[in-house]
């Protein structure tokens, strides 16, 4: 068999993948039929299904698709509607745009651990801003991260603050590289800034609005850091995502059988059908 | 009673600006309100209401520089951080080979290699912190390196085969006729002129890497801990901290914010996987 030289210069890459993608898939589907706790390795046995079948009917877990489809839903949503209007908002040059843009890109170059703990201080009881504010307007102090209502919401804004630069920047760059001719046009046909915008801007730019959608969804599903450094997952239940769940069961309870089998739940129930969204849409964008 | 035009103009000029203005602050305000803290004497830190106008300090830096993990911490992100190089060699080679030996299974092999950076990564960190366990590796900065070098993989290759696509075939093949080899066309005219893609995709594969939390979180421990994973340990359950906390994250941060602003240019070409060049 040849193996050819292009090939070969893939090679160490694949590898490396195969290590961080297969293998962990493989081992994990595995191990999710066993009853294993680290702590206790001797009792390690087979279980068939029992770990999902305990997972899939627990509150936890229920509580963690919830929270977790809310988080990514209001998230994302409002990551678009806001960087969309910073986009507009910017589309037209002015002095010192540059800067401006560049500022306003700094939340995403920060550890997600580092934004959850600014906000953290924020939101504190005692010595946060944001309480001191609500009073000034007359507003009594809400208990932000221990309410089970109100910590979802911090952490919503925390993450919305950090990745609208995101929305922000890719929206502005696709509507950079939209062509010029149809805007002519309808300045010469007398066109509002707003009908422009609905006839013209959001039509040509719907199949990059897909991708970009998409690619925050998958990583507002997977959020953790963030959500780790505001509240933990905390109080209760309130803000655990299935992403934390998982950290828990496995590496706070060391529960690695019931862990591997929320893992692979997760994987197949929540990501293919994203993962084929997204290979759609980019391959639509290729034929373009 | 209609406005002139030129009033409306201005009127939506002063109004867009306004709402610049206001992006802006509600950007830079945390970022700002945190690094106050960072220069505040110590008496001020738990003050209600919080203190505004004060005379800065540099108590709570000198109280994180002098931390002996936290500089540690700042070691081990730093030697973590060689991964980037490793998945730059391993990465370009892979995608000079997709840029220029396209086949009809390019695009399928690109996609899954997207892929694997859609999976939740508690998912997958499971079985590798098994492996790494037996294997003993566990709160080694090798564990770290070789796990990051994987995961930045993806990027590099999507980054690097845009930009090497970018160099024109044209050149190599002259180059070629002139009696260089291929590896030589390779070294000596690809990858010069993809210079500021290595570039870029170096930094913004350092930034990813830097930020880093949960592998860092779950593959170490006192030893081979990076700053994200030492900075989550500052958050006690009651009293925390807010003027070290602050200083070590301001110090942490400083570094990828001054190279994020770098390759400004390329920042979103990265972040959306090359759909859009920024």
């Amino acid at each position: 068999m040849k193996i050819s030289r292009p090939f070969l210069l893939t090679v160490p890459m694949l590898s490396m993948l195969l290590f961080i993608s297969i293998y962990p898939l493989i081992y994990s589907c595995t191990l999710s039929f066993f009853y294993y706790y680290l702590t206790k390795p001797a009792e390690m046995r087979f279980v068939g299904l029992d770990n999902y079948v305990s997972a899939l009917f627990s509150y936890p877990f229920q509580r963690a698709a919830i929270n977790t489809i809310i988080f990514t839903l209001t998230v994302v949503l409002a990551e678009f509607l806001l960087g969309f209007g910073m986009a507009l908002l910017l589309f037209e040059d002015f002095k010192g745009r540059g800067i401006v843009t560049s500022v306003l890109l700094f939340p995403l170059m920060l550890s997600p651990v580092l934004a959850g703990i600014m906000w953290r201080l924020m939101f504190h009881p005692q010595q946060g801003i944001i309480d001191y504010l609500l009073n000034l307007m007359g507003i009594p102090s809400i208990l932000w991260l221990g309410n089970v209502f109100y910590a979802m919401v911090a952490v919503i804004v925390t993450d919305i603050w950090q990745w609208t630069p995101f929305m922000f920047a890719a929206l502005l760059a696709g509507m950079s590289s939209l062509p010029r001719e149809p805007y002519e046009a309808a300045q010469i046909d007398g066109a509002s800034f707003w009908q422009t915008t609905r006839e013209i801007t959001l039509p040509l730019l719907r199949p990059l609005i897909l991708v970009f959608v998409l690619l925050r969804s998958i990583d507002a599903f997977r959020t953790f850091d963030l959500i780790y450094a505001i509240t933990g997952g905390g109080p209760g239940f309130a803000t655990e995502t299935l992403s934390m769940l998982i950290y828990r069961i496995g590496f706070m309870t060391f529960d690695m059988g019931e862990a591997s089998a929320l893992s692979y739940i997760v994987i197949f129930l929540f990501l293919t059908p994203y993962a084929l969204l997204i290979s759609r849409l980019l391959g639509e964008r290729k034929t373009h | 009673m209609k406005r002139s035009p030129d009033v409306l103009r201005r009127g939506r000029k002063v109004l867009r600006y306004c709402l610049i203005a206001i992006v802006l602050v509600g950007t830079l305000f945390p970022l700002v309100w945190m690094f106050s803290y960072s220069i505040k004497p110590r008496q001020f830190l738990v003050s209600i209401p919080p203190v505004l106008l004060f005379h800065p300090t540099f108590d709570s830096y000198v109280q994180v520089l002098q931390k002996p993990s936290y500089l540690s911490a700042y070691l081990n992100s730093l030697i973590a951080s060689t991964s980037v190089l490793i998945s730059l060699v391993i990465g370009s080679l892979a995608a000079y080979s997709y840029a220029r030996f396209k086949t009809r299974r390019t695009e399928d092999v690109k996609f899954w290699i997207l892929s694997t950076r859609m999976f939740p990564q508690v998912a997958v960190i499971i079985p590798i912190f098994l492996l790494m366990r037996v294997l003993n590796l566990l709160d080694t900065n090798v564990v770290l390196i070789i796990v990051y070098t994987c995961l930045n993989l993806p990027i590099v290759v999507w980054m690097m085969s845009g930009f090497f696509e970018e160099v024109p075939v044209a050149i190599e093949e002259a180059a070629m006729v002139d009696g260089c080899s291929r590896l030589e066309a390779f070294l000596k005219i690809s990858l010069p002129l993809a210079a500021p893609g290595l570039v870029a995709t170096a930094v913004f594969c350092f930034m990813l890497t830097w930020n880093e939390f949960l592998s860092a979180l779950i593959l170490t421990g006192g030893k081979a801990r990076t700053l994200p994973v030492e900075l989550s340990t500052y958050l006690g359950l009651f009293d925390i901290d807010w003027g070290a906390l602050s200083a070590a994250g301001a110090l942490a941060a400083a570094p990828v914010l001054v190279f994020g602003l770098l390759i400004k240019k390329y920042l979103v070409r990265g972040l959306t996987f090359g759909v859009v060049k920024g």
